[in-house]
């Protein structure tokens, strides 16, 4: 059986904030963990966490994390925290990985990435990749190019405070900002996944007729992305970009012949990070094909929470007595719930058996099976539910 | 007050939880091993030592939970803040939303009025067919207001164009009611009173058992089947 502990700390100053995570972690193990998985609030020096975090945790304990836009552990989502599971792994191995980023090809990084891990044999692999720095879609594919395909990957890009400026990936006793992280595990290990939106689409469907560098989308129907949207949002075009984020682009059918088999049903969404007034684009999070069927999506407060439940019905469906839950939910749903954004997982855990240990952060975006081929999702709550075979 | 058992070397001392121990610990102000009265033993050296770690620790946890309330709170103020903001958004919005719609209504309403205008022209018109004789079609219901306009622009032509004949042809009107066959009457007593003849044309079965209801004096009221016959009275196909 897998024993994860997960504690989080809030204070003032950071290196205090990752030393009493880390003290907390070990009382509460009792032992040094096998692994320790760190999500850092973006608004903490992430170097400084980690030092604190290091000043009490025995050298060796492998560590991979990144900073996060809010954090979950087994209670709750909050915010301004550190928070981190330490994991006694029953037997199961592990690999830490990391990629450089900056100016990298993202294919070439996830292909190098997998490269590492292809002759460990994963039976999962958790990663953390920073979206403002590489292409996550190129990067999950690269992995997966390298990797068997029916190994699931999962995680979360890294995320700083909305701003979309700088985030961090926790490595060992390394912070860089850029490229991925992850680790990689395998042995007697059952997963289970889910992912699932809310969001709903609205009206007509249409064609993504021009799409540069994978994630700008230029023109709609042959008409200006930015106009065609605007006209969805009505008067409420006036708050872009800030609104755009809680109107996704859902690509029908997912990406055919990439991430998954072509399917009549929402299984994408692709979040708006940004607006290019002069070319009337539409900055996606995540890549779309030039060709592919789309809809402008919404969701309502109840429609968010609703996802996260089904998520977690359809994980539980899969493994009814998880030793582990790890949770990546996209920042976009915490803009959409507002204040009431800790009750996507309040829905969630409320599925989820008693006492069992949780861990995980809100995204830039996140990567999860899906009808058993993983793909890069945004304004997803995606679940993985972990378990040691005996 | 001294223990009566000793916290710090007892069994019992040991068993108490964190919270329960500490508030037996304030009450012992006379402690011997405290005061040095007594020597420490090394046990109670050590139960102190686990006890001020466990504190260290309760206290940690009290702080973490003290600032993640105090965040949440915040959170929750921005959050009001960010609602309070997009409701006075909303309200703007609203408000001209409110004062584009009635813009547009009175814009709508003076176009219906003008369009209404028209239609009542175009309802009534008064055709000199030839000199002297002015013929006024009447097609449809009659209402007060149309009734009026049409009465004032027959009294304004016979005025004007010093009409000796003024026919009201009905060859329009399928059925007619009460209060409408009253307003054709009252239209040609008034235009007689200028001395213009007032013929009646093309009344229909239905329109005569109306007017035949009404019992008013008819005797006046010259009436003739058809246009044609009207204006053959009015000596129109002579003078041709």
């Amino acid at each position: 059986m897998i024993r994860a502990v997960t504690v989080s700390a809030t204070h003032d100053d950071p290196f205090t904030a990752g030393r009493d995570a880390s003290a907390e972690l070990l009382a509460d193990l009792g032992r040094a963990p096998d692994l320790v998985l760190l999500f850092s609030s973006a608004k903490y020096d992430a170097a400084r966490v980690l030092e604190g975090v290091h000043s009490r945790l025995p050298a060796g304990v492998p560590l991979v994390g990144c900073s996060s836009y809010a954090e979950i552990d087994t209670e709750q989502a909050l915010t301004s925290s550190v928070t981190a599971m330490g994991l006694l792994l029953d037997g199961i191995e592990l690999q830490t990985f990391q990629v450089a980023g900056r100016g990298v090809d993202s294919f070439a990084a996830g292909r190098e990435a997998g490269a590492g891990l292809a002759a460990f044999s994963p039976s999962l692999v958790i990663t953390f990749p920073d979206v403002l720095d590489m292409n996550a879609t190129q990067f999950l594919l690269g992995l997966q190019d390298t990797l068997a395909k029916d190994t699931p990957i999962v995680g979360g890009a890294s995320a700083d405070d909305g701003a979309f400026r700088a985030t961090y990936q926790f490595h060992g006793q390394s912070v860089t900002s850029g490229g991925a992280v992850g680790v990689a595990l395998k042995g007697r290990l059952a997963v289970a996944t889910a992912a699932k939106s809310g969001y709903t689409p609205i009206g007509a469907m249409h064609t993504s007729t021009r799409v540069e560098n994978g994630k700008e989308l230029l023109e709609i129907d042959g008409r200006a992305a930015l106009d065609l949207y605007r006209d969805y949002l009505g008067e409420r075009a006036a708050q872009m970009p800030a609104v755009s984020i809680e109107f996704p682009i859902g690509v029908v059918g997912g990406i055919a012949g990439t991430q998954r088999q072509v399917d009549d049903s929402l299984l994408l969404v692709r979040a708006i990070f940004n607006v290019d007034e002069p070319r009337g684009a539409l900055i996606l999070g995540g890549d779309i094909p030039q060709g592919a069927t789309i809809r402008v999506t919404r969701a309502t407060k109840q429609d968010v929470i609703r996802g996260a439940d089904e998520a977690t019905v359809q994980a539980l469906e899969s493994m009814p007595d998880p030793d582990v839950a790890l949770i990546f939910s996209c920042m976009s749903r915490k803009s959409v719930l507002g204040p009431r954004f800790p009750e996507e997982c309040q829905a969630s855990f409320a599925r989820l058996p008693a006492g069992l240990p949780k861990c995980g952060f809100y995204t830039f975006g996140e990567l999860s099976p899906v009808q058993g081929v993983t793909m890069h999702h945004e304004s997803t709550y995606t679940i993985v539910l972990l378990k040691a075979l005996s | 007050m001294r223990c009566e058992t000793c916290l710090l070397t007892s069994e019992e001392g040991a068993s108490l939880p964190l919270e329960g121990f500490l508030d037996r610990l304030e009450t012992c102000d006379e402690c011997p091993l405290e005061s040095g009265q007594e020597p420490c033993p090394l046990v109670a050296v050590e139960r102190l030592a686990l006890r001020a770690r466990a504190s260290s620790r309760a206290l940690r946890k009290l702080g973490n939970r003290l600032r993640q309330s105090e965040n949440m709170a915040k959170d929750l103020s921005a959050g009001i803040a960010e609602y309070e903001e997009r409701a006075a958004k909303l309200e703007v919005l609203q408000q001209a939303g409110v004062l584009e719609a009635n813009r547009e209504l009175r814009a709508k309403m003076a176009l219906v009025e003008q369009k209404e205008e028209a239609i009542l022209a175009l309802s009534t018109p008064i055709i000199e067919v030839w000199e002297g004789v002015l013929v006024l079609p009447i097609i449809g219901n009659l209402d007060d207001r149309r009734t009026g306009e049409m009465l004032s622009r027959l009294l304004e032509m016979v005025s004007l164009r010093a009409a000796e004949y003024a026919i009201l042809d009905l060859t329009g009107v399928d059925r007619i009611d009460a209060a409408t066959a009253d307003q054709i009457i009252r239209i040609c007593r008034t235009v007689a009173l200028l001395g213009a003849k007032v013929i009646l044309s093309g009344i229909r079965v239905e329109v005569v058992l109306v007017l035949a209801r009404l019992e008013l004096d008819l005797s006046s009221l010259v009436t003739m089947r058809t246009l044609k016959e009207a204006l053959l009275r009015c000596g129109v196909g002579a003078a041709r």
